[in-house]
């Protein structure tokens, strides 16, 4: 059984490192991007199990990116977790419109992450 | 007297003025009637007379008719015998006696007449008598007459013949006297006729000038006041002004000043509705202006959808002019989306219930969408829905970006946070290789920096926002504050070099230090931190007019022109690849711009993306001085000492001990008197107090006068009873004295500042002899001030080598040895290192010129702009500082 695919997008380094350490302890196959354009290139090229996406994200934000995933057919149906720190209700019917499929509001917890992360992909 | 009569007569009522009018021509009449009647009746009694001549005439002619008659019809009975012959002379004898009768009646008024009719009457009666005698003897005879009755019938004959023509006689004298009457009453009666006549021209006369008058007082008094009259009535008609008042007090009057009391109230009744409907104008122009300038847009609408009006507003709100929408359905102009719930709305407005805030979308004219928020209701009497609509994009706009603002806000404080909590809960879970503790740690750190630095920036920016942050104003001068930021950023960064271009003279800027530092810090990061690569940031600052001008250029990756205009606002970051990596608050420009626009001043930049930027930021020069030196009117009455100073016994006390040395000692007690003083005669000294009477006090003074180049050097001493703040005083460039100082100290100290040419040796160089004599002549204060002089640089280096002077004034454009050559000489010889150097020169230095001259440490003089009145000054200042520095 191969590792599954998680894709993380955040433009900051240190919160990618954070996802990144949370999860190296399991057998994941960890992809990072660090805006919206490279999500869609680096998603195309690992073809992830899971995406976890930062909202706020240069060129692309996490609801656009989040759209186009959702547009192509290959990935309509994967998981994605949204890292917002838009707590708003009007924020999270956006983002359900979108397709989003979890929320998780920064700051989160490594452990809270780590444990939906598992849920998904079990 | 007329006027007077005319005035009685105006003051008369119509009804007796009708009555002299009506009785005048009347009265005329009567005169002229009575007048005739009297004439004529004159004319009658004049024709009785006449016919009273003829009558009498008559008479004796048929008196004498009678006799001839009787005489006839007796010769006949006589001849005859026959008696039928006397009948007439029978009814002549009655006749006579009644005709005598009647003449006497008619001459009874002509007593000569009578009296001659007399006569008549007997010789009549001697006729009869006679004829009778004749009758009587023929009768008796009986025709046969006797001789004695024949003479006697001769004899009667005879006396009848004579008394006939006796007869005869006196009734033509009769008759001629009557005759001569007749005549002169004839002439009576034509004269009298002749009057009549005249008197009933008169008569006609009086009439007709009666008419005539009274027809003038009844034009005058009635008809021509009536015309006024008529002609005030006819005006009030028209409502034009009236004519002059009628005068008088009768009826007529009274009616004009009714009319006029009329035409009064219709002229208030028309200015008051010239008022009402100015106001009414005013109004309907307000409500048109409203509905005109009203940037909502209002309109009507039919029960069927369509406008019937469209004020101004849609054009701007939907780039529709209302000609192009009225008639035209609403719905045509509704998003399809707004459709449903616009419509349901109408028919609920229909329906009578009034709303307001529906929100919809329209669609503008070039396409682009609109939101307006509604508010609408049904007018039952006009069948149509009256509707506002306010443009609501913008609001929507705020909204947004206040959501957008909250979630950055959010997300700014959050991600720090995330990487806090997330790292710190790794370590105390999981047991790392310290390498990596270490790695979390700084990472922890750097974030809880930036999260600080965050905060710290947000709330600087959210107090200057709400203007609560209080600014420190006060002349700065930025150089220091420029190498002071470029200082703090040089040691802890190897990848940039900087380079500070600072103008010659600065002036002062009116800031707050620590404003301007955390601007300038801000800017500096900026641009390192937006020029990864490397490279030179170069720190600028220049005079623009009344502005200082700041600029800090990298040479990064700058910025693109779209991102330009959102530089400035809060949580602002250029959407790029490297963002994330550069880091920062995206608080520090829109910091800038508030701190810059709080002193009055602007920033702005200027990039090429991969070119660098550049960010421009000015600032007010601190206080406008006159660029000149204004030349003192009168060198005579120069003042040594100004003292500012508000105590008199303290003023006396320093007049009387300096009264010896013939300095001329002037005094103020206002800060702003002496700096008025100063301006016109440029005092050697000044002596201050800081506590002063007027709005300035001495701090203010002493600022005053660092700001201005010109007085930069003037010597201050402070005078105070206290000590002062003695770091402040040398900050301003002042020394002070305690007021209570030994007068010999004090003295001592005064003359320290005012040093005396006396004695001194002045060395002037200059190419041109009548200079170096105008240089000469304006510093030739006393006797023994000795003057060198030399017409070029290798003539003045001699001149020092054989005998070093005091001063050299020295000219910068010399043939050989120039000025620029002997002053590098001077200061590479240890002897002439500190000589004193004024630089007096006609040329426009470059700044590298000015630059040089300011190392070789010489003060430099304009030709142009210093008079040589003020040479005097400049070579004592010189000489104190030197002075001083010994």
């Amino acid at each position: 059984m191969t590792n599954k695919v998680i894709l993380i997008a955040d433009d900051e380094p240190q919160l990618r490192l954070l996802v990144r350490t949370t999860l190296e302890d399991e057998d994941y196959d960890i992809y990072e991007a660090e805006n919206g354009q490279q999500v869609l290139e680096v998603a195309a090229q690992v073809n992830p199990d899971l995406f976890l996406l930062d909202n706020m994200m240069p060129i692309l934000d996490g609801i656009a990116v989040c759209k186009a995933l959702r547009a192509n057919p290959k990935f309509c149906d994967r998981p994605v977790i949204m890292l917002t720190a838009k707590f708003q209700q009007r924020d999270i019917e956006i983002g359900k419109a979108a397709g989003v499929s979890y929320y998780l509001t920064k700051p989160f917890s490594p452990l809270e992450l780590l444990t939906l992360i598992e849920e998904i992909l079990t | 007297m007329i006027e007077q009569l005319f005035r009685f007569w105006f003051k008369l009522p119509i009804r007796s003025k009708g009555t002299v009018v009506i009785a005048l021509p009347i009265l005329c009449l009567a005169i002229a009637i009575g007048i005739s009647i009297l004439l004529n009746r004159r004319v009658e009694l004049a024709e009785q007379e006449v016919q009273h001549t003829q009558e009498v005439r008559l008479y004796s002619e048929q008196i004498l008719r009678l006799l001839t008659d009787s005489e006839t019809g007796v010769r006949g009975y006589l001849l005859t015998g026959n008696a039928e012959f006397l009948s007439p002379y029978y009814s002549a004898r009655k006749e006579l006696l009644d005709l005598l009768d009647q003449l006497e009646a008619l001459s009874q008024e002509n007593p000569d007449q009578l009296t001659r009719l007399q006569a008549i009457s007997e010789q009549v009666d001697l006729r009869l008598i006679l004829l009778q005698r004749n009758i009587a003897l023929l009768q008796s005879s009986n025709g046969d007459l006797t001789l004695s009755a024949d003479r006697e019938r001769l004899e009667t004959l005879i006396r009848g013949k004579y008394t006939m023509d006796a007869l005869r006689n006196n009734l033509k004298e009769f008759i001629d006297v009557e005759e001569t009457q007749l005549a002169k009453r004839q002439q009576t009666l034509d004269q009298e006729r002749a009057l009549s006549r005249a008197a009933l021209w008169l008569a006609g006369g009086i009439g007709i000038v009666g008419g005539l008058g009274a027809n003038y007082l009844y034009t005058v008094s009635i008809v021509r006041r009536i015309h006024g009259l008529q002609r005030n009535a006819l005006l009030v008609a028209a409502g034009e002004p009236l004519s002059e008042p009628i005068s008088g007090e009768d009826e007529i009057n009274r009616l004009d000043r009714a009319l006029y009391a009329t035409a009064d109230q219709i002229s208030q009744k028309q200015t008051w509705l010239q008022t009402a409907n100015l106001q009414i104008a005013e109004a309907a122009r307000k409500e048109k202006a409203l509905l005109d300038n009203s940037l909502d847009v209002i309109c009507s609408i039919d029960g069927d959808g369509r406008f019937v009006e469209v004020s101004p507003a849609s054009f701007k709100i939907w780039g529709y002019l209302p000609s192009e929408l009225i008639g035209r359905f609403y719905t045509e102009f509704v998003v399809p989306d707004d459709m449903k719930k616009t419509q349901a709305i109408a028919a609920e407005i229909i329906a009578g219930k009034p709303i307001s805030g529906f929100e919809n979308c329209y669609i503008c004219k070039d396409g682009s969408r609109v939101d307006i928020v509604w508010s609408a209701s049904w007018s039952a009497t006009e069948q149509l829905m009256f509707c506002v609509g306010r443009n609501n994009t913008e609001r929507k706009e705020v909204e947004r970006m206040k959501n957008e603002f909250v979630s950055t806000v959010s997300h700014e404080l959050r991600t720090p946070l995330t990487s806090l909590r997330g790292f710190s809960e790794i370590l105390l879970r999981k047991s790392c290789s310290p390498e990596k503790q270490r790695q979390y740690l700084t990472i922890i750190q750097s974030e809880s920096k930036r999260l600080t630095n965050l905060i710290n920036d947000f709330l600087d920016l959210q107090r200057i926002e709400s203007g609560r942050q209080n600014y420190d104003f006060a002349p700065l001068d930025l150089v220091p504050l420029l190498y002071e930021t470029v200082a703090l950023f040089t040691g802890a960064n190897e990848l940039h070099s900087f380079r500070v271009e600072v103008a010659d003279f600065l002036p002062e800027v009116k800031a707050d230090g620590d404003r301007i530092r955390q601007v300038l810090s801000n800017l500096v990061s900026n641009a390192i931190k937006y020029s990864p690569e490397g490279g030179e940031v170069v720190i600028s600052a220049v005079q623009q007019e009344a502005l200082v001008r700041v600029s800090i250029t990298d040479q990064g990756i700058g910025i693109a022109p779209e991102a330009m205009t959102r530089l400035f606002t809060k949580f602002y970051r250029v959407d790029n690849a490297n963002t994330r990596k550069i880091g920062g608050t995206g608080l520090g420009l829109a910091l800038v711009k508030e701190i810059i626009e709080a002193h009055d001043g602007q920033v702005w930049v200027e990039s090429e993306l991969g070119q660098g930027s550049t960010f421009f930021v000015t600032l007010p020069q601190a206080i406008q001085v006159p660029r000149t030196i204004i030349s003192s009117s009168q060198p005579s009455e120069a003042i040594d000492i100004l003292l500012v100073e508000d105590d008199t016994a303290f003023t006396e006390l320093l007049r009387e001990q300096f009264a010896h040395t013939g300095l001329h000692i002037v005094s103020t007690s206002f800060a702003e008197q002496a700096l008025e003083l100063i301006q016109q005669y440029l005092p050697r000294l000044i002596l201050l107090d800081i506590l002063l009477p007027g709005e300035m006090d001495g701090w203010d003074f002493l600022i005053a006068l660092r700001v201005s180049r010109r007085l930069l050097s003037l010597p201050v001493i402070v005078v105070t009873i206290t000590e002062p703040n003695v770091r402040g005083l040398a900050f301003k460039g002042a020394e002070y004295l305690p007021k209570t100082i030994d007068p010999e100290l004090f003295q001592q100290a005064i003359e320290y500042y005012l040093p005396q040419l006396s004695g001194k040796i002045l060395l002037v160089v200059d190419d041109d002899p009548n200079f170096r004599q105008q240089v000469i002549e304006s510093l030739q204060t006393s006797a023994d001030v000795r003057f060198i002089e030399a017409e070029n640089g290798q003539e003045a280096l001699e001149c020092i080598r054989q005998q070093l002077p005091d001063l050299l004034i020295l000219d910068l454009l010399m043939p050989q040895v120039d000025g620029f050559e002997v002053l590098r000489q001077l200061r590479s010889d240890r002897k002439t290192l500190t000589l004193p150097v004024l630089v007096m020169t006609g040329a426009d230095l470059t700044l590298a010129e000015k630059a040089y001259l300011k190392r070789g440490l010489a003060t430099l003089v304009s030709k142009q702009s210093v008079g040589m009145e003020d040479l005097i000054q400049i070579v004592e200042q010189t000489l104190e500082v030197v002075g001083r520095q010994e």
